[in-house]
This record gives C-alpha cells, structure tokens and sequence, in this order.
C-alpha cells in the first residue's frame, strides 16, 4: 500500500484495523504465556515417564540392584519394559503417546518422588495428599505476610522486651526438644508424611561466635560487637575514604586496591591476623571467657591462650612449631563449612541435647541481656531489619 | 533455560502451577530424558535425520531475522484466489517443504501434503501433527537454544547453560534453589542486596558452581572470593531456607577495605565497586585491557569520550573501563521539570531510565576554558558525547540518588521508571556513529536498527533516608520475581518490582 491508499482509508475502516491490530497482540501474548507454560509442563512430564519407565525396568531386573545413590546414574538392566507413557529398551526410553496425557503426576527427575504441585498455603494453594512421601521442591508460596517456603514473618509490632524474650525461650525450647528438624533423610515409613516447610522461623535468629573475644552473640549484632570487640574507633566518614579509594564514580575497572589489601586497620590485625573467621560453638568449652570484664588487652592475651590451647587440641600430638607455621590454613579451613561438614555441625548445633549444654545456653543468653543494654537505641531498630 | 523472543508475562505467580524454576535442562545427559520428543520425530529421524535436523535449524535461522517478515508471510488459501497476508500472529513454517501458514492452513496442509511437522514462528517450537500438539524433542531444543547458530555450541559459559553445569557437578538437594534471604548483622543490608545479586547472576554462579574458586584450593586468609564460594555452596547445594549469615564476607570486606570496617550503613553502589574489585584480584584479575577474570567477563564495558574541535573539526576519542553505568537523574529532571514548577510537582515527576540513558549519552558542549585542541592549537570550544563502546553480558546501572557535598549528603527520591526490557543499541558507539553520518548526508535511509535487548534481572531499592535507610532486592529466577529482605524471601511479581524505586538495575543480555 502506498501512501496515499492509507489516507484514502474511511475513519470506520480504521478503527477495523486497530481493533485487529489490538486482537492479534492479546492472542501474541496469550499464546506466548500458554506455550512457554506447556513447554515447561510437558517437559517435566516427559521427565516423569521416562522415570516411571527405568524405575519399572530396575524392579524387574533379575537380581535387584543396590540401592541407588541419590544422584548418581542409575544402572542401566538390558530389558525391553512397557509403561502407560514410555518403553524402556536397553537403556533407552521413548516416550509412547502424549505424556500430558499418560502421565499425570510430576515426578522429580533428581530424587525421584512426586512432587508437590501446588503450594501448601497462600495463592493456588491445596491441600496435599499426605499419604506420600514428597519431593522436598515444592513450590513457593506467594502470600502476604509469609516467605516463599511458607513461614510467617513475625510481626513487628510484637516486639516489646517481654515479647523477644519469649521468641527467644521458643527458640531455645525447639532447639532442645526437635533435635531432627533438620534431618533430610528420608522420614520412617508410616502411613502419613508430614510436610517440611521452612526448616527454621522467620523469627529464628542464629548465634554467632564472635572470632575475637569467642563470645556467642545473635548475629543481627555481630557486626555492632566485633566493631566495639576489636576496639575500631570507626566512626571515620567512610564516604569521603571511599571517595579517595575508587576516585572518579564508576571507572574502577582497572584500579588495582593491592597495595591496599595487605594492610587491615592496624587495631584490628593483632586479633584477626591469626583468627578464624568464624567457628561456631567453638565457646563452648571455655564460657568463663563471658564472664569477665571486657578490658580489651586482657581479652587478648586471655584469647591468645586460648587459641594455644585450642590448636594443641586439634592438632593432637604435633610439635607446636609445626603448628604454629601453618596455623593461620588451617583455622581458615575450620571456618569453612563446607556441604559435606554441615551435617556434623548441625548436629552440633542442635541435635545436642544433654544437659550441661543447656545451662551453658542460658549463660549466654544472659549475656547477651547485658549487652543489649548497652547499646539499647540502636539495638531496636536493627532488629527490626534496618 | 529457554526464551527465544520470550516476551515477560505478567502474573506468572498468580497461577496455581507456578513456580518452575527448577525446570530441568533439556538435552542433558544424566538427568532421565526421553530420546525423541514423541514417536513420530523418532520415525522422521529415522528416515533421515541429518535432512531434518538441517531444515529445522534452516527454519530457527529464518526466525533468527529481526524483521522477520518473511516467516510471519503466507499465502491464505481460503478464498479461491491465494491472497498474501502478512501477520503478527504466529504462523507455521513446515518443515518438509517451503510452504509457511497459518494455524488453519497448517492442518489443511497436512491434509493435503501429509506433511506432519511445522516449525512455529514465535518461538520456534516443532508442532507435531500426529500429537496435535508442541513436541519438545532434545534434539531440536537444543538446536533452537542456540538459535540456529553453531558457533554457541561449544561456548559452555551460555545463559542457557546455566542449569546444567549446577545440576552436573555434583547431587544438589531439590530444595537447594538458591533462595534464602541474608542476615542482617547489624546495619549490613547493603552488603546482603549486592551478595543477592551475585547470587542470582548466572554467568558468576557458573563460575562458582564449577569450582572456579574452590576455597579448598586457596590459601589465602580472609580471601573475598572463598567467602563469595562459601555462599555459592551454602545456596547452591545446602537444603536450608533460613536465612545464611555471611560473617565470612564481612570479615574479608572488613579486612581488605578499611572504610567498610564498623557498624555502619554504607553505600551499595560502593560496596558493589569494592566487591568487583576485591573479586577481580582474587581470580587471576590482570591489569591489562583484557583481564578474563569472571567479574571482568561479566561486567567490564567500555566507554568512549569522543571530543570534536568545533573549529578544525578535528575528532579525538578516549575510551574508558567501566563496570557500570552511573547515570545522572538530577538533570534529567530538572529539564523536564517547566519553570516554576509547584513543589507538588517536583515530588511528583517521574522521569524514564531511557531518557537518563539519552542525557548520559547526548552531545554537550565544551567551554574553551575545557578543551585545547592539538590539531589547530589553543583553546577551542568542542562538542563532547559519551557513547558504549563495548556492552558487557550484564550491565549494572547506577542512578545517582546520594548526592554528597563537603557539609552534608542528600538522596534524591524522584521515581524513575524502567522497563523489563531495554534496547541498548541507541547508546552504542557504533549508533552514535551511524547517527551523526546520517545527520551529514542528507537522504541516508538507515536499515532496521538492529537491537541489543537486555532483560531486567534484578533491583535494589534503597528505603528512608540517608543515614538510617534499609536496602532491599529483588532478583530474578527464570520468569520469576523473587524479593530479598534480610533474611526474608519472598515471591514478588513484575508489578512489584516495576514500582521499586530503584538505585541500582541489572541488566542482561538475552543473547550473548
Ligand atoms: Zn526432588
Ligand atoms: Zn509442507
Ligand atoms: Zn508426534
Ligand atoms: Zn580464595
Ligand atoms: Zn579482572
């Protein structure tokens, strides 16, 4: 069409094309979020067939085999095996029909359960079928008021001194009496399962240990602590510092900070040259420590013998030159929890329930009480999340 | 994760089915997948698959144009006479002849032609006639992740691969997603927002999720970038939803940057400057131009300055290394604003990244005071202009809220609005280029501008005031929105995150 043709268009015919036009967009976008939806879908149910299909091949297998490693490989049987959505042959699988038909349910392609398909609470919510056992991927919730996996968030108005507190004696009680609430295993097989939400509230605050002074602390105050524990006068505007660092705005790609990198505020590197970062429980021997008057170059010295003793502990019967040179490796790997350890801290942390470690807990909580009175007015509103 | 042409949908969380974030990668090879997408692609390739495999990629390549009117032409034959009819509607392209219709036609042509598979326009997705419905066969996805480009099959660092190198290295838990919220420590929430960001950045967890630094290999005390590992481990292959305490990162952030040491609210942007940096040296960062540290093949642009001398017309041009974009909103606001504007008015005025965009980037005029030109000597008024010269995979922008003077330092709340997606191509150097010449030849008819779409993946919002504001995030997971407050996370929807007040975006490139 040239130009013309268009303006020769009556007023009426335009308002056809527009409304076309408009039509035509509604249907791109219905059809763009339908298939992107059936994509994922149905991909997930091929997934789910091929799965019902090898799993039913590994049940006939002449000799069953070991039990499976959860994610590795599964054996491949050379057996030829029909399901309602898949063959099975020689370790492969083809899909027969459509798996959105044949295959109704959802089965995780990594553990190999159902999963859920739609959240437990919150928007598009129903009520799961408790008589199996779920993947544990379910999916998020979208609530007001609740976080993805469900939780309530605390309500910020509840949070009077008296209140806290008795946040505070609910954790300690579920610390103590649920110690497996993190046990990932696969629960007992009895009739019903239950639903793992969230494994912690939101209300649920860790405790850290502080690296310095090894006093346990939550961790909504560690940064406040460890300024005051390691005597930072801090306050220095850190803007017009930072300002002189990365000179000009953005254009910091090729600043090399090296020469920088190597010299900590000198307060700070006697007690952090040769500390682990963070070692959880690590306070758990030595709680006489919180007791005593914070004077800071007692705390040193108190926590240098400390740190004698803890790495003759660790390090059984090694001569304490050896130790000493390769002392600061190995705190630093301590620190890190690594996937494979956190099973053992855990169990630390919360599958301990004998009795001096509780004693040991109120102690610290007291401690903390005390803190709190220190730096009350800034302490309120960082709990609040500011 | 796929998105060829994906357009955002809005309100994907609002349906019950919704979150399939963990959608498992098609094509890979240890997770259960079927051979062919359905019995009949397993008999079309067995008849010959190199033929069909060629002509499907044929048909993503044809979809690959971005003026695509060729695919999006048919031939109606409803009438007697073949009428041509270009739609915006998807059409079909089949895969066993020339021919390209539309829905209708598509089954009257395998009536007609027993011809069972077509190749549908908006995605590229196979139609399988005997299904009568989409067929994802591995094979074909695979080639359609790739939009018909071979070179991207051997590139392992891709977008699209972000899944399978996180699902391949070792048994993640199905509750390992990704998705906790940080602990506030005490003031270190713009911390947390810009660790959220990394986290959810897939170019920099590929790097960390395939142990580019394992903490287990380095010896380094207090290493930023073992922390950063730590995380990535802690996220990525942890069954935990609470919240994680990151006292490793702000210990290392303590120890390596003196100014971030205490209790204290610092700048994110700042923070996100001294992060890059600290992870740029811990991974083999280099000094030269081309460093191919992770943090460098992320984010580092370049841009140029390019000064005409308004006398002798002389062109000089400089480039700089950038890791972001720092845009004024301060001008840009007051430009719209109409003299003598009411107070009610300045709160009110909501002015468009695109247009902070085109002030960063439009002519400005030097004094002669500021520019001595070496070709004709003296000083010499110029015409200065700022253009992209080099786009990184993701780009952080920066909008100047916290104005500092020597007595105090004010935030700027005026709204900026931003789009889910931005064509970043007007901005470039070679735009910019292209623009002037055909300022100068009069009749220089531009072919389609070509596009450089990036997609938003995620935000940070400062809350308050200056001294005693919180910082919140949102990122994006696949087509969902999630938001980061502390160690809360929660789902969030588009609308939510398009009325953040934004102060820091991140965009990425939807091809690499
Ligand atoms: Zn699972
Ligand atoms: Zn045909
Ligand atoms: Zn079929
Ligand atoms: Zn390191
Ligand atoms: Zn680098």
């Amino acid at each position: 069409m040239d130009k013309e043709k268009i303006s020769q268009l009556d007023p009426a015919a335009w308002s056809v094309v527009a409304r076309n036009v408009l039509d035509d967009c509604f249907h791109n976008i219905i059809h763009d979020m339908v298939l992107e939806i059936h994509r994922e879908e149905k991909v997930l149910r091929m997934q789910s067939a091929v799965v019902i299909a090898e799993d039913t091949a590994r049940a006939q297998m002449p000799e069953p085999p070991v039990a499976p490693v959860k994610g590795a490989p599964p054996p491949t049987p050379n057996i030829r095996v029909e399901t309602t959505g898949a063959i099975y042959e020689n370790g492969k699988t083809f899909l027969r029909g459509n798996p959105l038909q044949t295959t109704p349910e959802v089965i995780c392609p990594q553990c190999r359960l159902p999963r859920l398909q739609y959240p437990i609470t919150g928007k598009g919510s129903r009520e799961p079928d408790l008589s199996k056992e779920y993947c544990m991927f379910y999916p998020f919730v979208s609530k007001p008021g609740h976080d993805i996996y469900g939780n309530q968030f605390p309500t910020e108005q509840a949070k009077t001194k008296k209140e806290r507190e008795l946040i505070k004696q609910q954790q300690r009680a579920e610390k103590d009496n649920t110690p497996g609430s993190n046990d990932t295993g696969t629960p007992p097989a009895t009739q019903s399962f239950t639903l793992n939400t969230g494994s912690k509230p939101i209300s649920y605050i860790p405790w850290q240990t502080c690296p310095s002074c090894k006093r346990s602390l939550l961790i909504t105050r560690f940064a406040q602590h460890l300024e005051k524990c390691l005597g930072i006068s801090g306050r220095q505007s850190s803007r017009n510092a930072m300002a002189k660092l990365t000179g000009n705005g953005s254009v910091s790609g090729n600043t090399p900070l090296g020469s920088r990198m190597g010299t900590p505020q000198p307060g700070s590197q006697n007690n952090n040259g040769k500390r682990s970062p963070t070692k959880k429980g690590g306070a758990d021997d030595d709680d006489d420590d919180d007791k005593e008057t914070p004077v800071k170059k007692k705390k040193k010295s108190n926590y240098i013998k400390k740190a004698d003793r803890e790495r003759l502990a660790a390090s059984g019967a090694t001569t304490p030159g050896s130790t000493h040179q390769s002392d600061p490796k190995i705190k630093l790997k301590i620190a890190k929890p690594k996937s494979g350890d956190n099973g053992v801290k855990r169990e630390r942390e919360d599958g301990d329930g004998e009795v001096p470690r509780k004693k040991i807990k109120m102690q610290r909580s007291e401690s903390i009480r005390t803190e709190k009175t220190e730096g009350d007015d800034e302490g309120s509103d960082d709990e609040l999340g500011a | 994760m796929d998105s060829i042409g994906a357009t955002t949908k809005a309100s994907q969380l609002v349906s019950p089915k919704v979150t399939k974030t963990k959608a498992a990668p098609t094509g890979s090879s240890t997770l259960p997948n079927a051979t062919f997408g359905c019995e009949h692609v397993q008999s079309l390739f067995k008849a010959n698959k190199a033929l069909a495999k060629e002509t499907y990629e044929t048909a993503i390549q044809t979809l690959a144009d971005p003026r695509r009117i060729k695919p999006q032409t048919y031939k109606s034959s409803s009438s007697e006479n073949d009428t041509i009819v270009v739609s915006i509607k998807p059409t079909y392209l089949c895969l066993q002849c020339p021919s390209i219709m539309s829905a209708d036609g598509r089954d009257k042509h395998h009536e007609a032609r027993k011809h069972a598979f077509t190749v549908e326009s908006r995605h590229g997705c196979l139609y399988c006639q005997f299904c009568r419905d989409f067929v994802y066969d591995p094979e074909f996805e695979k080639i359609r992740a790739q939009r018909g480009t071979k070179r991207k099959a051997d590139d392992s660092n891709g977008i699209e691969d972000q899944r399978l190198v996180a699902t391949h290295a070792a048994f993640v838990p199905c509750r390992a997603t990704g998705l906790r919220g940080l602990y506030n420590m005490g003031q270190t929430c713009f911390m947390s927002v810009i660790l959220q960001t990394i986290i959810h950045n897939p170019l920099v967890r590929n790097f960390y999720l395939s142990e580019g630094h394992s903490s287990r290999d380095c010896d380094d005390e207090y290493c930023i970038s073992c922390a950063m590992d730590e995380i990535f481990q802690e996220f990525y292959s942890a069954e935990k939803t609470e919240g994680y305490g990151a006292v490793s990162m702000l210990l290392a952030s303590w120890m390596a940057e003196q100014a971030l040491v205490g209790y204290q609210q610092q700048d994110a942007h700042e923070y996100m400057q001294f992060l890059f940096n600290s992870l740029h040296q811990k991974n083999g960062g280099t000094l030269s131009e081309d460093c191919s540290c992770i943090i460098h093949k992320t984010f580092y642009g370049q841009l140029q300055s390019t000064v005409r001398c308004d006398k002798c017309k002389n062109i000089t041009t400089a480039l700089d290394p950038v890791m972001d974009l720092s845009l004024d909103i301060r001008d840009v606001k007051k430009r719209k604003l109409e003299p003598g504007a009411s107070k009610a008015e300045k709160a009110e005025i909501k002015i468009d990244l695109k247009e902070c965009l085109d002030s960063f980037t439009q002519k400005e005029k030097l004094p002669a005071t500021d520019y001595t030109c070496q070709k004709c000597g003296g000083s010499q008024p110029a015409t200065k202009q700022l253009s992209i010269k080099r786009l990184p995979p993701v780009v952080p922008v920066h909008l100047k809220r916290f104005e500092h003077s020597k007595a105090n330092a004010t935030k700027l709340e005026t709204r900026v609005a931003f789009p889910l997606q931005l064509n970043l191509h007007p901005y470039t150097t070679r735009a910019k280029d292209a623009n002037n010449k055909k300022s100068f030849a009069n009749g220089f008819v531009p072919k389609a501008s070509p596009e450089l779409v990036y997609e938003l993946s995620a935000v940070i919002v400062h809350k308050g005031n200056i001294d005693t504001g919180h910082y919140i995030s949102y990122s994006r997971e696949g087509q969902d929105w999630f938001l980061f407050d502390d160690n809360k996370a929660v789902a969030a929807s588009e609308a939510d995150v398009l009325e953040a007040n934004a102060y820091l975006l991140f965009y990425m490139a939807r091809e690499l």
